[in-house]
């Protein structure tokens, strides 16, 4: 007897496997603090109203799209999700996002409330694989007691009179450096992987960019060395940039001015200096912000279709919209113009997040990328950490990764 | 007989008691390798189905450059660790084979980054290693322009000294223990035969540790293949892919790109690489080593 229960001992606990409460729809995001709250509520919201139990799932965005491909490829896909910016020529060519087009003809959805240019990156021909909820440009912030020690006009002041352009952008971030010791400004985020935040606005201000209008690269144009000379100055000449690398972030309070989307305000919230918003400032070819976006998608892997449409349709509704916004700049047209979202934040006055941000929008572009995005990326990210080198010869790297990029 | 059976009886019975460890082995180890062999042989996106596509990730292997970059960037890695890690571990561990007083301090020290989580290590390093942090402007103090972790340069050698330092240790510990292995009279024999202190330690002391000095130095060339982690949190392959060993470009591939056959071709090729140091290591064990039972 005693020899029989070893055996079956070991098969229960090799067997053993717990099958959780299932959920109807499992929904994905990366989501985090107050606005992964804000979507559980509305999971709950939409379970009480019609019975369908949603489970939220979160993983932190640097590892969101190795997961979500890890779902998919083991056949546990969620039902619908955020998809990110960067991921989206790659799910679509794949075929893993659901067209919903058919939400085009639902009125009460009213699709027509997006800005056309909001949808441009979720769209194929006809086909329509995802509809966003964040449609961010970049704007300025400022530290505006650093302006003042440093004796400058503000950003905004300066905007006003028409006069906030790269050269006088060079100028202040020199001036803050020279007379309070702290940093100028930064462009890009403090990880170098993530560069595209940023830079592309210089490049595209003067002309340059990443891909031209044929998604041939267009790094090493003209426009695009200008944008390069530029940052090369600010960091190694006046030494007013902080390099890729350098730890300095702006609520540290040792920075003068940051490129960031609107949703970074929250990290200010217990900054310890006065701070504001401005447009970013105008190149040789323009005032062009970067347009950041993400956006909810059914993956068509997913167990439940027909019902992650609906919860998609219940979460980018208006008025579901609405709440959202408080943390994610709308793509619904009603929504970003009501007084409601204008009011929303208490630290970021109507009027200059009309000037910052709404005002913005027109000449606001969003990067498109093709489905060798995710090599070009890490190509390009490898040859940025040369050209931002000190005394680095950038036509010829860039020469060489424009080479590599369309051989790709 | 009733011998025989009970004999039998406990044999099953250990392979019962074996046999978690056994599944284990092959589900979590056996199997996946078998499996990436296979993989290999697709094209496999990871977000559509495999299709099989024969030895095409091999010969695409043969043609990127960034894979013979790789290729090259390992051996630099390995090489460079091997040398470093030895030398130091068998210098300290002699310096450390005294007889003083507060000598085990000095052991814990030297030991101390051994125990320390990886990442923890790297992002201490990382800190340190900020472009104007204070390792940078230090050396800018002295007029150079230092900038040791985003210069593709210098990029590769400071991991490598960075490994060094949390791994040194372990062996250190391993040398000591070995040093102190060796008989004291054969070297006092030596010494009043008129061997310098050179003469003693090279033909006396090494000959004597080289069964551990070889296995050392199996365990270190592996484990250096196999560095990951700190080269991820510290560089992530860059600058510039300066530190892209292979490990690195192979979890690049499908984790990053999602190319799960080129992934598995590298993996492959690690594996192949891995087996046949070892086998050449073993074959050389009989010329290097002596004193072995």
């Amino acid at each position: 007897m005693r020899h029989r229960t070893l055996p079956a001992a070991l098969t229960s606990f090799l067997i053993l496997g717990g099958s959780a409460g299932a959920a109807d729809l499992r929904f994905s995001t990366w989501a985090g603090g107050d606005g992964l709250a804000l979507l559980q509520q509305l999971a709950q919201e939409y379970g009480a109203k019609t019975g369908t139990n949603v489970k939220v799932e979160v993983t932190p965005f640097a590892d969101y799209s190795r997961k979500l491909a890890v779902q998919i490829a083991s056949g546990d896909a969620p039902d619908i999700g955020w998809v990110a910016e960067r991921d989206v020529p790659t799910f679509i060519a794949s075929n893993n996002l659901a067209n919903l087009s058919a939400l085009g003809k639902d009125a009460s959805f009213n699709l027509n409330d997006f800005a056309t240019s909001s949808l441009a990156l979720w769209k194929r021909g006809a086909n329509l694989y995802g509809i966003p909820f964040s449609n961010s440009p970049l704007v300025l912030f400022y530290n505006k007691d650093l302006f003042k020690q440093a004796g400058l006009a503000d950003p905004t002041v300066q905007y006003a009179k028409g006069q906030w352009n790269y050269t006088n952008f060079q100028k202040a971030a020199l001036a803050i450096k020279q007379k309070t010791g702290s940093s100028g400004a930064r462009v890009m985020r403090l990880d170098p992987k993530a560069w595209a935040g940023g830079l592309l606005a210089v490049l595209w201000s003067s002309g340059g960019g990443v891909y031209d209008k044929n998604m041939k690269c267009n790094l090493n144009s003209a426009g695009s060395l200008q944008a390069f000379g530029l940052m090369q100055n600010m960091m190694f000449k006046d030494q007013s940039m902080p390099r890729p690398g350098d730890q300095t972030s702006f609520d540290g309070g040792k920075l003068g001015m940051y490129f960031d989307n609107i949703s970074y305000a929250g990290q200010l919230k217990d900054a310890g200096f006065k701070w504001g918003v401005a447009p970013l400032p105008k190149g040789s070819a323009g005032r062009v912000t970067q347009l950041g976006q993400a956006g909810y998608a059914v993956f068509s892997k997913g167990k439940n279709q027909a019902e992650a449409v609906n919860f998609l349709k219940f979460l980018a509704s208006k008025e579901n919209m609405a709440r959202t916004a408080k943390f994610f700049p709308p793509p619904r047209q009603s929504v970003l113009k009501s007084s409601a979202y204008l009011n929303a934040n208490p630290a970021v006055p109507a009027s200059a997040l009309k000037t910052a941000l709404i005002s913005q929008l027109g000449q606001a572009r969003v990067l498109q990328t093709d489905t060798n995005w995710l090599k070009a990326n890490d190509l390009i990210t490898g040859s940025l950490d040369q050209v931002f080198q000190p005394g680095a010869n950038t036509k010829a790297i860039l020469d060489r990764t424009c080479q590599t990029v369309d051989g790709l | 007989m009733a011998s025989h059976l009970l004999a039998r009886r406990e044999a099953r019975e250990g392979f019962l008691f074996a046999l978690p460890y056994l599944l284990g082995m092959l589900v979590f180890v056996l199997l996946p390798l078998v499996a990436v062999l296979g993989m290999s042989l697709t094209g496999w996106s990871l977000l559509d189905a495999p299709t099989f596509k024969g030895f095409a990730n091999y010969a695409k292997l043969a043609r990127d450059l960034e894979f013979r970059g790789s290729l090259g960037v390992t051996a630099i890695f390995t090489v460079g660790i091997v040398a470093l890690n030895l030398t130091v571990a068998l210098l300290l561990a002699s310096l450390l084979n005294v007889r003083l007083a507060g000598i085990a301090a000095f052991r814990s020290m030297v030991f101390s980054p051994v125990v320390m989580p990886i990442v923890a290590w790297s992002l201490i390093w990382k800190f340190l290693l900020q472009p104007q942090g204070p390792l940078n402007t230090g050396l800018q103090h002295l007029g150079l322009d230092a900038n040791l972790l985003l210069n593709p340069k210098t990029a590769l050698g400071t991991l490598i000294v960075i490994e060094v330092l949390k791994a040194v240790g372990l062996n250190t510990v391993i040398f000591l223990s070995a040093l102190q292995g060796v008989p004291p009279e054969q070297r006092e024999a030596a010494r009043l035969d008129g061997a310098s202190p050179w003469q003693v330690y090279r033909h006396i002391t090494l000959p004597m540790i080289s069964p551990t000095l070889f296995l050392v130095f199996l365990v270190t060339v592996i484990g250096a293949l196999k560095v990951f982690t700190p080269i991820w949190v510290l560089t992530g392959g860059g600058p510039a892919g300066a530190t892209t060993t292979l490990i690195v470009a192979m979890f690049k591939q499908g984790f990053t790109f999602f190319e799960f056959g080129y992934a598995s071709a590298i993996a492959a090729v690690l594996f192949f690489a891995v087996l046949l140091l070892t086998l050449l290591q073993w074959r050389l064990r009989k010329a290097l080593v002596f004193y072995e039972d």
